[in-house]
């Protein structure tokens, strides 16, 4: 269904600016041919424009580049250190005041830094397994998409086994099983390394089964056709001919894995096969703040929280918006 | 039908085997079986469970009086010992829980069973509440209800649902009660049972209390999946040409609507219901752990917790197996609710 705003964005690539247009001038002779060119615009510049149409995305990209920035630097804004030299019990379970925006837990830790630093982590791991699960789907999807062949074969069988078992069932085991060992290569990984490596595991494969798709489709197109018929290399096909063109599905995708890897490490720190102390990330704190439910501290299961449930709608919603840019027809 | 059943099937049994030797073969790099019986200073203990369980090859060697004597085991290679560990779990032998001492099969029927009551009643509510409110946003695009149901399911699709299971603990059960002076708590949030006041109606009422926030926690992500989704489809069916000649020809909005409307745009709902119940396992395990519901999720939670190795394998091959029978049923329905697509 169009509506006359998705119209818009066909008919505006063509602006004739009048207010430069000098008063006297605006008889048609003596307007010059070139003002009435279409103002050409680049593939990039219609999707920012259809993009910053969209306010709600808009508002949750600046919502969370704040917030990160914010968190990023939360040695310099934290009024406290994430593990404190001195733990201030007199001011232990005090609710949420003036001096401690979000109150303080059972051992008078200030839940603003502790939530500062919590944010920081949750949204690091995010971040990090989407990108690398992103740059390792589309490696294997544009490889099986545009070869086959066996790379192909191993892609759809190991979906088949995904398919099967609930991938937190999974990350859980391996968590559990690679935490405090030492690994042939990496050696022994903090917490929060390690889960950004279960992670990206996990998530890589919706993505190359995206690229996998698309590649399918483009790799028919005349123009790959062309590049291979003037002599282009495979890899120069693939990377320079086909990547370009499904770059917009691909970072829709590395959004929504942005969210999901959010939750699913929060969900996996909660059940205790996580992030592990002394690191902190959202689902950790909730964690260890379990049995403040139904309490009069049970603010503090309620920040975390809502920080989470604010992170992920909003990635969610930028997601939304970046692919009604990319693909203004997929709109419902 | 039969022909596209039976290669489904059959396709699935390598897939469960090779799920089953990558699982087997992790497990037993990562984590020792008989960690439990080298606690006890009893070696003969590790070396009769080892060669019941397959890991040792042969008796071990003990020579030497205690307490210098000396072992001597020789592991199984891997693949000797998944062969040893898949044979026995094909004739139902599945070894022994590590902690409780149960036979494995015993804990995984009694586990289902809890955990079939959360999954049938939630399977339920969810479909009756999805349809109810997709139905509705449909009909009445962008009314009021409409964006509120559209917000509230955005909301339910990002929030982690454990973290709805504790607030809901907390509001419902625990807050509730001080607000409103009540004896006991409005809902329960420990178990499924226990706690059940004499007479039938009271005790329906009582396991309802015990019920409701448990499935809301499993069922919340599904619950806003599902109506979005409803929605969207039935939106498409109201536009389409058939549904337009229904309404020229006369007939009864509240017809056109449930009968030429709701009937077709349910096809798509169904096979994603199919798929997202197999799905419904990963949700249990948070589930179950918060509200202390003994079944699956808590199983798994509890083996992992534990080093119950024994258990995790059993239990991923009873998820798989229900995974790809409802992943199975999905496909069979899609063909049986829509004549026009083919099952090849």
């Amino acid at each position: 269904m169009k509506t006359s705003r998705d119209l818009n964005s066909e008919t505006e690539t063509v602006v004739v600016d009048s207010a430069e247009l000098p008063a006297e001038s605006l008889t048609i002779g003596e307007l010059g041919a070139d003002r009435l060119e279409p103002q050409a615009r680049s593939q990039w510049q219609l999707f920012l424009r259809r993009f910053l149409r969209h306010r709600l995305a808009v508002t949750c990209l600046f919502v969370l580049v704040i917030l990160y920035v914010v968190v990023l630097l939360s040695k310099q804004f934290a009024p406290e250190a994430l593990n404190p030299k001195s733990l201030p019990l007199s001011r232990a379970n005090h609710g949420p005041s003036l001096a401690h925006w979000f109150g303080t837990d059972e051992l008078g830790r200030d839940q603003t830094s502790r939530l500062m630093y919590a944010c920081r982590l949750s949204m690091t791991i995010g971040v990090l397994v989407a990108v690398i699960s992103t740059a390792l789907g589309t490696l294997i999807g544009s490889a099986a998409g545009y070869f086959g062949g066996w790379v192909d074969q191993l892609l759809m069988r190991l979906t088949d086994l995904f398919l099967i078992v609930p991938g937190i069932a999974v990350i859980a085991m391996a968590q559990k099983g690679l935490q405090n060992k030492d690994l042939p290569i990496f050696g022994r990984l903090s917490s929060s390394t390690l889960i950004i490596g279960t992670l990206s595991l996990l998530f890589w494969q919706p993505i190359a089964r995206v690229v996998r798709g698309l590649f399918l489709s483009i790799k028919e197109k005349e123009f790959v056709e062309a590049a291979r018929a003037s002599g282009a290399r495979s890899w120069r096909i693939m990377f320079r001919h086909i990547l370009p063109n499904i770059v917009g599905p691909i970072a829709v995708n590395t959004t929504l894995v942005v969210g999901y890897a959010i939750v699913l490490e929060s969900t996996l720190s909660f059940l205790g096969f996580g992030v592990q102390p002394p690191a902190i990330s959202l689902g950790a704190m909730l964690n260890q703040s379990e049995s403040a439910v139904g309490t009069r501290t049970a603010y503090l299961i309620y920040f975390p929280g809502l920080a989470l449930l604010l992170i992920v709608l909003c990635v969610n919603f930028l997601g939304d918006g970046l692919r009604d840019a990319f693909d203004p027809q997929s709109r419902h | 039908m039969v022909t596209f059943v039976v290669r489904r099937i059959a396709y699935s049994i390598p897939v469960l085997l090779v799920a089953s030797l990558l699982v087997f073969v992790f497990v037993h790099a990562t984590s020792d079986p008989l960690a439990k019986y080298r606690q006890s200073k009893d070696l003969t203990l590790v070396a009769r469970e080892g060669l019941k369980q397959g890991i040792f090859q042969q008796p071990c060697k003990i020579t030497g009086v205690a307490p210098n004597r000396i072992e001597v085991c020789k592991k199984a290679p891997v693949l000797k010992q998944y062969w040893y560990w898949l044979s026995h779990f094909a004739q139902g032998k599945l070894g022994q829980s590590f902690v409780t001492n149960h036979a494995v099969s015993k804990d995984l029927t009694n586990a289902f069973g809890n955990t079939l009551q959360l999954i049938v009643w939630g399977v339920l509510l969810s479909a009756i509440l999805a349809v109810l409110i997709g139905v509705y946003s449909a009909v009445r695009q962008y009314s009021v209800l409409d964006y509120l149901f559209t917000g509230l399911s955005f909301i339910g699709i990002s929030m982690p649902p454990f973290w709805f299971g504790l607030i809901a603990i907390d509001v419902a059960s625990f807050r509730a009660q001080k607000w409103f002076h009540l004896k006991d708590a409005p809902l329960f949030s420990l178990g499924l049972h226990g706690h059940h006041s004499p007479g039938f109606f009271n005790g329906v009422f009582d396991y309802g209390r015990h019920l409701v926030l448990p499935v809301l926690t499993l069922t919340i992500q599904i619950i806003a999946e599902w109506s979005r989704y409803q929605r969207s489809s039935m939106l498409d069916v109201m536009s389409s040409d058939y549904i337009r000649t229904a309404q020229a020809k006369g007939l009864k909005r509240r017809k056109v609507i449930f009968k030429h409307g709701l009937r077709n745009a349910l096809i798509p709902l169904v096979t994603v219901m199919a798929i997202d119940i197999g799905g419904l396992f990963g949700g249990l395990i948070v589930t179950e752990t918060i509200f202390s519901i003994s079944g699956m999720g808590s199983l798994f939670f509890n083996a992992l917790q534990n080093g119950d190795t024994q258990i995790l394998l059993p239990w991923l091959m009873v998820t798989a197996v229900f995974i790809i029978l409802f992943n199975l049923l999905a496909d069979v329905l899609y063909g049986a609710l829509d004549p026009r697509i083919r099952l090849s």
